[in-house]
């Protein structure tokens, strides 16, 4: 009888401690979490950061306007060929071509 | 025992709070920093996107363009005629007036290297506007270079593949 008594009496005792680690043990986990929370705001700001510094203007209207002025300009390029009415560029000399290929 | 325990999770609090503003601080420091240190770049960039914008004009302004010089309006077309006129006349009446370092036109096609002057006009291949000695980038655009040029006492228009080149100085 006494023997059991003294079983229950461990038994509650560590029933005890297990509820008091388990205790600690989820207010650890809470702090981790918030510190996680933390981090992780922190690494969101500075990743918009990042993206705003990194992204460079766009220079594509620009590139296209290059290739477009040679295109104008090449096409205005004066030739050697002439016909009766002089000297002809690059333009009318294409057309000529094709006129004369039909 | 509880007492203890109160002040305890209040110094923790306090403690945590402070860490957590030297951090911000810290990190606000490291952005100022880094965007404090971009300016000269972002000062050089705004010079380029402007002589970008300007190069993208310039051809088609009054004072280069070939207007109805050459039979029809023509887009991209630059009258060599009158920039050689307006090179005598840039340093005078058009110091400052675009707002960069330097203008000039190359001859690509066919490609020459001489400067143009009074004398070597028509047979050059640089026309020279703006000339700083100061290095900076070139922004380009492509131009037909026009001109009346004479041919058994009559006269025809030439065009040639040509260049016009503005530069801005690196801030850096």
């Amino acid at each position: 009888m006494k023997k059991n008594e003294n079983v229950d009496v461990v038994t509650k005792k560590s029933q005890k401690e297990w509820f008091k680690n388990l205790l600690s043990k989820l207010r650890a986990q809470e702090e981790m979490v918030g510190f996680g929370l933390i981090i992780a705001i922190v690494a969101i700001i500075l990743l918009v950061f990042l993206w705003f510094s990194l992204s460079k203007p766009v220079k594509d209207n620009l590139e296209n306007y290059e290739v477009q002025s040679f295109i104008k300009a090449f096409l205005q390029y004066t030739t050697g060929c002439e016909n009766a009415y002089g000297k002809l560029d690059m333009a009318e000399l294409i057309l000529f071509c094709e006129d004369e290929n039909r | 025992m509880v007492k203890n325990l109160g002040q305890m999770k209040i110094q923790q609090t306090a403690f945590m709070l402070i860490a957590l503003t030297l951090f911000f601080a810290l990190v606000g420091l490291f952005i100022a920093g880094f965007k404090f240190s971009d300016l000269k770049r972002g000062a050089s960039d705004l010079e380029e996107n402007n002589a970008m914008l300007l190069v993208t004009k310039l051809a088609n302004s009054p004072e280069f363009s070939c207007g109805e010089a050459f039979g029809s309006k023509r887009d991209n077309c630059v009258d060599a005629d009158k920039v050689m006129i307006l090179k005598d006349e840039i340093s005078s009446k058009y110091r400052g007036f675009w707002g960069v370092a330097d203008i000039k036109i190359r001859k690509i096609y066919p490609a020459d290297n001489s400067a143009c002057t009074a004398i070597s006009y028509p047979e050059c291949g640089v026309i020279n506007l703006i000339s700083n000695s100061t290095i900076g980038t070139y922004d380009s655009t492509f131009v037909a270079l026009c001109r009346k040029e004479a041919q058994n006492n009559d006269y025809y228009d030439k065009c040639e593949l040509a260049r016009l080149m503005v530069s801005y100085q690196n801030k850096q």
